[in-house]
């Protein structure tokens, strides 16, 4: 426990002082700089930071657990199903940027586009999901420190979102992407570094043969005539539950908005994303998913592992077998970390925008200064983050990939309008408002009245993105609306 | 995954296999049991999704110390 609590105290102290010394040296002079980096960051940088910002625990420990429930087929699906809606992001801001240039919150859009009522709707969804994403990296690393150093889940929860909160409300958008391009470089290394030793110690050979073994024999406690299979039917349907999942997560979350809008052009923007998604990203569940998910179900009784009370457990049990307690633990403590702080931060900071501009100035104090909504933003944030790191650490023993596929049935509702109505002019705010409405509850009634996980997964989510679609296309067809987009542009003073 | 034994003769689709509620003949449960990744396949897609993850890496994270280095160091915001 010891080296765990060091660690704790360590990575405090690296990353707050990193966060005072490019609060110093890059000094925030107005909101927009603060905010979203002065919209003037390099693509490098934001390509690395939004690959970072991606890799949640849930990508490393999610993924393995998604490797233990479905084979090989695990990762594949986690990857493509989360990568799928940044290929949506990215004309969406293409578009929010071309319609409202001077555009910060995606709120801010949707205010213009269907009225108030509407955009608050969005505004508590977007809030909500920033603050649930910080919970349940808080439960992510809270569960490695105590599998892997014996710390008690409450502290490894704790500490690190208050690490995070402290540095995102000190340095801002701008110190977020530093620390994110400094963790990316750590867990790229520590990555690259590890696999091989890990793949080495257990033998591909071994791994193939207990997965055989786990295809072919129906008294294995894993069994699956698919775990060897690359397209698995069970293994695709949790793709598409992905997916979903995935929509909401990436396009209500002010984060990567900020991010996008961060950089120089739009150019840039599909740069970034394209590269950090597609090429850097995408293998990393996969890994996750083949190195550990599949190799606890292939060699847990010849090796003697334990039981695992939730499935995220399975990547820090299979790494502290390789690696006992030594510095490939430590390793591995530091890379899950980081995928906490980087996605914690990138979440904050997009909470941080939606509370300056959109609640601050929005709703509270129509005339307030830049001072005043930082202010707000910043003492909003922490007390609505240490109240979501407190929530996470009531949430020990909660598999991950759970949570994760939950926030599908809770987030993917708001999803259709936002996108069609960025591109169709029928769509007005009542539709908007009713096909949420309609997608949340039906979505509820699916997962609740679901007969196992599996369906609970895949129907509730599918309800949850598709019924407002069909709302919105057939409530727009006998709309009289037409939207003028140009008239977009003059709204933000 | 449960499996079931129908009263009938012996070498006939007599055993019967579930997945997810659908319901699979003998000979289709082996045919889709048979379908499985051999051992060179799934060598080569362990060590492909390596090498892409290495190369990808790479590609970001040596612009991105590049412009970091410049920024934090250099005289350039």
């Amino acid at each position: 426990m010891g080296v765990g609590i060091v660690l704790l105290i360590l990575f405090a102290f690296i990353f707050i002082g990193f966060a005072f010394f490019v609060s110093k040296k890059f000094p925030s002079n107005s909101m927009d700089d603060f905010l979203v980096a002065g919209r003037s960051m390099p693509t490098a940088l934001i390509s690395a930071s939004v690959v970072v910002s991606w890799i949640w625990c849930s990508t490393i420990m999610g993924a393995a657990e998604a490797g233990t429930l479905y084979g090989v087929s695990g990762g594949l699906n986690y990857a493509w199903g989360a990568a799928v809606p940044f290929f949506l992001l990215i004309p969406m801001v293409t578009r929010i940027r071309k319609l409202m240039p001077s555009c910060t919150t995606f709120t801010e859009y949707l205010k213009v586009r269907y009225g108030a009522g509407v955009s608050y709707v969005y505004l508590i969804f977007g809030i909500a999901l920033c603050f649930y994403v910080m919970m349940s990296q808080g439960v992510g690393v809270g569960t490695v420190f105590k599998n892997m150093f014996g710390v008690p889940y409450l502290l490894g929860a704790l500490i690190p979102l208050i690490i995070v909160i402290i540095y995102i409300t000190k340095a801002g958008l701008r110190g977020s992407i530093y620390n994110d391009c400094i963790q990316f470089f750590i867990v790229t290394v520590i990555l690259i570094i590890c696999i091989p030793i890990v793949m080495k110690t257990l033998g591909l050979e071994n791994i193939y043969n207990g997965l055989k073994d786990v295809a072919t024999d129906p008294s294995n406690e894993y069994y699956d005539p698919q775990a060897l299979k690359l397209t698995s039917s069970s293994g695709f349907h949790y793709g598409i539950a992905a997916v979903v999942v995935a929509f909401g997560q990436v396009l209500l979350d002010q984060g990567y908005y900020s991010k996008a809008i961060a950089t120089t052009d739009n150019k840039s923007m599909l740069k970034a994303y394209i590269v950090g998604t597609l090429i850097a990203w995408v293998p990393i569940p996969i890994i996750c998913g083949n190195v550990f998910g599949t190799s606890y179900i292939a060699l847990k009784e010849q090796l003697g592992l334990a039981s695992v009370s939730a499935g995220s457990d399975v990547a820090p049990l299979i790494m502290k077998f390789v690696f006992g307690g030594g510095v490939g633990s430590i390793f591995f403590v530091l890379m899950v970390f980081m995928a906490a702080m980087t996605t914690g931060g990138n979440c904050i900071a997009g909470a941080q925008a939606l509370l300056s501009v959109d609640v601050y100035k929005g709703i509270i104090n129509k005339n307030a200064t830049e001072d005043q909504q930082l202010r707000f933003g910043k003492t909003a944030t922490v007390v609505i983050a240490l109240a979501m790191a407190l929530i996470a650490t009531f949430l020990e023993n909660v598999s991950l990939l759970t949570l994760d596929t939950f926030s599908g049935i809770l987030f993917a509702a708001p999803v259709s309008a936002f996108f069609v109505g960025l591109f169709w002019n029928k769509v007005n705010g009542k539709i908007a408002a009713v096909s949420i409405v309609v997608g949340w509850i039906g979505a509820m009634i699916a997962w609740f009245t679901a007969s196992n996980f599996d369906d609970a997964m895949f129907h509730g989510n599918l309800c949850s993105l598709l019924l407002p679609l069909v709302v919105i296309v057939i409530g727009s067809l006998f709309s009289k609306t037409k939207f003028n987009y140009e008239t977009m542009s003059y709204e933000k003073q | 995954m449960q499996l079931g034994i129908n009263n009938a003769a012996e070498g006939t689709s007599a055993v019967r296999c579930t997945d997810g509620g659908r319901i699979y003949s003998k000979k289709s449960e082996e045919r889709r049991t048979n379908i499985m990744m051999s051992f060179e396949a799934m060598k080569f897609f362990y060590i492909f999704v390596y090498v892409w993850f290495v190369i990808g890496a790479l590609i970001i994270a040596v612009p991105a110390m590049k412009e970091f280095i410049n920024t934090i160091f250099g005289k350039k915001k």
